[in-house]
């Protein structure tokens, strides 16, 4: 950002200097040219229709007027000439094309510089007319200081703004960086280092570390309100439950009456358990467990132990494999992520119906669907199924606690995968994919 | 060969939690075994360091001397008793951090006590039978299972097994006498720790029945609200 901010900073300064230098080179000396060239086709005018003495008479009431112009006529063969010049200037400079510059003394005294041209007649006889620039060349010289001046604090400023801007945008970039780590390892620990404190910038930086404090101490006190859950809840539940086991061993009482409590205490200790473990992996600081994951060999897992289920309820669970680059992930979440998947596709099929698993990859995309053809969920119910506790009104009367999808949406949040719900026509498509680093 | 049905342990168990150490010391007694308890880490390690145990029970959060300290201690002076360990913790995380510094089963609370027992009664036995690792063939009554050739005879006849039931029915052959619980047969046949929402085990474990005709379990026997069980009768 900043490099970019200078280099076009500096690009414009060159374009300029380069402008100013080139403009004052060819424009100051057009107009003495021009009256040069008027002179010329004026005296060329005369030669031909009145010759010699003609040209003379001219140029002597020229430098009568004596407007500070140089005439001098030359003919070397008829040992001619005639001018306000004794002889052909003998150090010239060239200025351009076609023009001569050349010091010469003026009436007064000065040394000056003058711009001349020469014409050569068919007779091989030269005029020279000249004019005096030495004002104008003052000018330009002025001119090509106050470019070069102009040029130097150009440099200042590029300078100057590079230091600034590579300062303000090394903060914003600190900044920038420091929230990013925040998202993506959950710490909230984290902070914004600070070195100085007079610029605006480090004014936000402390202002956005406050907000990063004030934050933290919310979301642990989110914390702190569900572990005090898992503790004031689970342990009381567990005992209950340990107590009901022990009365079931004690008391020779028949089993069919204590064994529905005990498995209602069981799905409640599971349902708890089952909210806690989303609310740990929505903390997101798992990265540390992360390995490789072969999505193939591990679908064709899930695929394997789901089949008798299946089998049982007489429908088909097919997988249609692929070979596609690891990823990475914790392999029980994962596992337990697909394997809920196509549980519900297995429980939403009826008899004789088809769930279909298929993995692919397209540019560095993984993805992996789960296709089934029972009762598919409704365009409204498609953004609350991820709620804890959600149950669409076709699957109120199944087994379940409302939290399966809650966990899959955890888990691959975690994992930063992408989960997609569509429409099969009947039926439904959850699409899950994985983007490659 | 005959192998004793009940096998009497001396186990350890290190818990803060009073309510669970004495339900955890109740259960284990009625089991037939011995127990030893400390309630916080320092007096658990003396023990541990001090007293022959076939297996300890230890809490990952104890007062003193944290869970994991205990162990990592106890396996830096060469103890190999194996450790269950104990955590209100569920994280896989947590239980990987758990087996890393020498834990040899996790569990996590709230736990039934019927998957405790049949836990530390494996990891007792395992112990106790290490050294012993020649076996090539396991059986039960007229079944036969051979670990090398991968075979499966029910009297003459040979039974076909896919892979993943060849290993399910040696698992729980392994562990004759011992009932083995569904999550303990997932993490072991399956390698994966996880929640399986339906009970996909009976499926495969009926299927399995089905198979090696014993449609009515009288091989594979379900204990009630536990998990599975092949009785040791030779």
């Amino acid at each position: 950002m900043a490099a970019l901010f200078t280099v076009l900073l500096g690009v414009s300064a060159v374009l300029l200097g380069y402008f100013l230098y080139d403009f004052g080179q060819k424009n100051f000396l057009r107009e003495t040219e021009a009256a040069i060239d008027t002179e010329i086709d004026h005296i060329l005018f005369l030669s031909k229709e009145f010759n010699l003495e003609n040209i003379e008479h001219y140029v002597v009431q020229r430098i009568n007027e004596s407007d500070g112009t140089l005439y001098f006529y030359q003919d070397l063969e008829n040992q001619q000439s005639f001018g306000n010049l004794k002889e052909m200037p003998k150090k010239v400079t060239r200025i351009q094309e076609g023009i001569i510059g050349f010091y010469h003394e003026t009436n007064i005294g000065d040394i000056d510089f003058y711009a001349a041209k020469i014409h050569t007649f068919r007779d091989g006889a030269r005029l020279l007319i000249a004019r005096n620039i030495q004002e104008i060349q003052n000018t330009y010289s002025m001119l090509k200081l106050f470019s070069a001046l102009i040029m130097f604090f150009m440099l200042m400023v590029i300078l100057v703004s590079f230091f600034i801007s590579n300062f303000v945008v090394s903060r914003i970039n600190i900044i920038g960086r420091t929230a990013n780590d925040i998202m993506l390892t959950g710490d909230l620990s984290r902070r914004i280092s600070i070195d100085t404190s007079w610029d605006d910038l480090s004014n936000l930086a402390q202002i956005l570390n406050k907000l990063l404090e004030r934050i933290e101490t919310l979301i642990s006190g989110i914390r702190d309100v569900s572990d005090n859950i898992a503790h004031d809840l689970r342990t009381p539940l567990t005992r209950l439950r340990n107590n009901l086991e022990n009365l079931k061993k004690e008391v020779s009482m028949e089993a069919y009456k204590v064994d529905p409590i005990l498995e209602e205490a069981d799905h409640l200790l599971s349902t708890f358990n089952s909210l806690l473990r989303i609310t740990n992996l929505e903390k997101g600081t798992k990265e540390k467990t992360f390995t490789d994951i072969d999505l193939d060999n591990l679908l064709s897992d899930v695929i394997e132990l789901y089949d008798p289920i299946a089998e049982a309820k007489d429908i088909r669970l097919e997988y249609q494999k692929a070979h596609v680059p690891y990823i990475q992930g914790d392999r029980n979440l994962i596992f337990q992520c697909f394997a809920n998947l196509v549980d519900n596709a297995i429980k939403f099929s009826e008899k004789n119906q088809k769930v279909l698993v298929q993995l692919q990859e397209d540019q560095k995309i993984i993805t992996v669907q789960v296709h089934d053809q029972g009762v598919g969920i409704s365009k409204a119910e498609k953004q609350k199924v991820f709620d804890r506790f959600y149950r669409t009104d076709k699957s109120r009367h199944k087994n379940g606690n409302g939290l399966g999808l809650s966990l899959v949406k955890a888990i691959l949040d975690l994992h930063a995968a992408n989960i997609e719900l569509l429409d099969n026509n009947p039926g439904l498509i959850v699409s899950v994919s994985f983007t490659l680093k | 060969m005959k192998e004793a049905i009940v096998l009497t342990m001396k186990i350890l168990v290190i818990e803060d939690d009073k309510n669970v150490s004495e339900y955890i010391h109740k259960g284990l007694k009625e089991a037939g075994h011995n127990v030893d308890t400390a309630d916080n880490g320092k007096d658990g390690l003396f023990l541990a360091t001090t007293e022959k145990y076939d297996a300890a029970i230890i809490d990952r959060m104890l007062p003193e001397l944290d869970g994991l300290t205990v162990i990592k201690t106890l396996r830096g002076s060469d103890n190999t008793m194996p450790v269950l360990i104990l955590s209100a913790m569920g994280d896989v995380d947590d239980r990987v951090k758990g087996l890393r510094s020498g834990g040899d089963d996790y569990l996590v609370k709230p736990f039934s006590f019927s998957e405790l027992l049949a836990r530390i009664e494996i990891l007792g036995r395992r112990n106790s039978k290490s050294g012993n690792t020649t076996q090539t063939k396991l059986s039960t009554s007229d079944l036969e299972l051979d670990l090398l050739t991968r075979k499966v005879k029910r009297g003459a006849n040979i039974i076909d097994l896919q892979s993943r039931e060849f290993n399910l029915l040696e698992y729980l052959l392994k562990n004759k006498g011992q009932v083995v619980t569904r999550t303990m047969l997932l993490e072991a046949v399956w390698d994966y720790h996880f929640d399986p929402q339906t009970n996909v085990i009976d499926v495969h474990i009926s299927r399995l029945r089905k198979k090696i005709d014993d449609a009515k379990g009288d091989i594979i026997k379900t204990v009630r609200g536990a998990g599975y069980i092949i009785e040791d009768v030779s």
